[in-house]
């Protein structure tokens, strides 16, 4: 007797391929379970059906969205202020919540997240490199919490070591300063940590060289069209292994509606991987390569490719340039990924092919 | 006796003949609210229905009325009570897109209360004054 987990039940049905789902999904209530694992190849159609609610979370707005950049201006003063500094750098204070919420993976598909203000990824922190970043978190929610930022910081700051974790009800103050410039990310570092991190407490920690003291040309990033992107993925069913993968939470929510970019203008993409229970994820890009920029502490590019792998918590700075216009899929190269919802579309625009 | 043809007993006529008069009298019987608030949970805060604009607002109520008050729950994913200690008052945990209503004892001597979300204390609460 085949044994048909959840996850295989999604891989035949749900989320690899629509011709698929419907024979798979007929075999299963004739009881011919094993030729689900065996969907026909009559169709190349590949991912989710239909879409998550518009009233949720919105990939799209979030691969561009830092400092609470979409709220409204008297709205935003509550949850990110900007102080100038005597030295020029900026004092940058945030307010940062852990609260339990359902989240949607996937069009009908729910997941009782754990979430910073919200939202899975949390809201992603930038700062310039030198500026001090104050973090007031509070935990609204039902377990211990903290947040584990990446990057120099003394002990106290850590949020990791026993003691640490903050309380229901409870709230500490994170102080540092930002250091290095670098792609680096903030996760809940409570035990079990697995646990903790994959319910969705995490986001992006983005510090940008300070011109003037960046090594080389000095001058900092080039200005581009910009993405945080961070692969993440979601056990449904608490077994230890994921059901839904996706870069920014909602699986193929990308393949729905395509990034928009412009031929012959810079991009760059900003990506985190905090993948749990399996090893390594990736980030594959057709028809281009890009130029990788390892955890983006050095404005020298290590490597040129198409493919990239990154352990969980490894995270790197990648920049491109479109030169065609029409569509590009991206996806993991770990094909069992890309199929349970970690795929999608840029769509370049203007130019001439 | 017989109704419509059908032979049926006294004695069943006047038990549903009773059960009428005492739902009639129902309303009477029971102390209705003298108004109603209904506030909802959106965005890790209370806003009253009738002014969307003002998170966690003052509620205010007359010394010794009885209120209705109505909690929607409109914060997606997100599950919320209402609890008013001094008033001894509460609601259980409401899912999203759920409704649930109290009635709210208010104080006869007039002073400053608080009110909550108990899970979101921190983000969700404000003010109940009760004036004469």
């Amino acid at each position: 007797m085949l044994k048909l987990s959840r996850r295989s039940w999604l891989q035949a049905t749900g989320l690899s391929s629509l011709a698929g789902s419907l024979a798979a999904g007929a075999r299963l209530r004739g009881q011919d379970a094993a030729a689900a694992h065996h969907p026909p190849h009559g169709s190349h159609v590949m991912g989710t059906v239909g879409r998550v609610s518009p009233d949720g979370f919105n990939p799209t707005a979030f691969l561009r969205d830092w400092n609470f950049s979409r709220v409204a201006p008297d709205a935003r003063h509550k949850l990110y202020r900007e102080t100038p500094r005597p030295d020029g750098t900026l004092l940058r204070e945030y307010e940062i919540y852990a609260a339990d919420r359902e989240i949607e993976i996937a069009p009908g598909m729910f997941f009782p997240a754990w979430t910073y203000n919200g939202q899975v990824p949390g809201p992603t922190i930038r700062a310039t490199e030198g500026d001090r970043v104050k973090v007031t978190f509070r935990n609204l929610g039902t377990h211990p919490h903290s947040i584990h930022f990446h990057g120099w910081h003394p002990p106290a700051m850590d949020g990791a070591l026993p003691g640490q974790e903050v309380q229901p009800g409870g709230s500490f103050v994170y102080e540092f300063d930002a250091d290095p410039f670098g792609l680096h990310l903030y996760h809940c570092h409570t035990v079990p940590l697995k646990r903790h991190i994959h319910k969705g407490l995490y986001g992006a920690f983005l510090i940008d060289p300070r011109p003037s003291t960046a090594p080389g040309a000095g001058a900092g990033r080039p200005p581009a069209d910009e993405f945080v992107m961070i692969m993440n993925a979601f056990d449904t069913n608490f077994d230890a292994e994921n059901e839904v993968y996706a870069v920014n939470t909602v699986a193929n929510a990308y393949m729905h509606d395509p990034i928009r970019v412009t031929v012959g203008r810079p991009v760059r993409i900003y990506l985190i991987n905090v993948t749990e229970f399996d090893l390594i994820n990736s980030f594959h890009l057709h028809g281009m390569f890009f130029d990788v920029f390892r955890t983006g502490t050095s404005l020298t590019t290590s490597e040129r490719t198409d493919t990239l792998m990154l352990c969980q918590g490894e995270r790197a700075i990648l920049e491109t340039t479109f030169r065609y216009p029409g569509d590009f899929m991206f996806h993991a190269h770990q094909s069992e990924f890309a199929e349970l919802g970690w795929m999608g579309l840029f769509r370049a625009e203007g130019g001439t092919t | 006796m017989s109704i419509w043809g059908r032979r049926v007993s006294v004695k069943a006529v006047a038990a549903v003949a009773a059960l009428m008069v005492m739902a009639a009298l129902l309303p009477v019987m029971t102390r209705g609210a003298d108004r109603e608030v209904t506030l909802v949970a959106r965005g890790m805060s209370f806003f009253l229905e009738s002014d969307p604009r003002t998170p966690n607002p003052t509620l205010r109520f007359e010394a010794g009325e009885t209120v209705r008050l109505v909690l929607k729950n409109q914060d997606r994913g997100m599950t919320h009570d209402f609890s008013a200690p001094a008033l001894d008052a509460g609601l259980a945990l409401i899912d999203w897109n759920g409704e649930d209503s109290t009635t709210l004892e208010v104080p006869s001597e007039p002073g400053t209360y608080e009110y909550f979300c108990n899970p979101h204390r921190l983000m969700m609460r404000g003010t109940i004054t009760v004036v004469r």
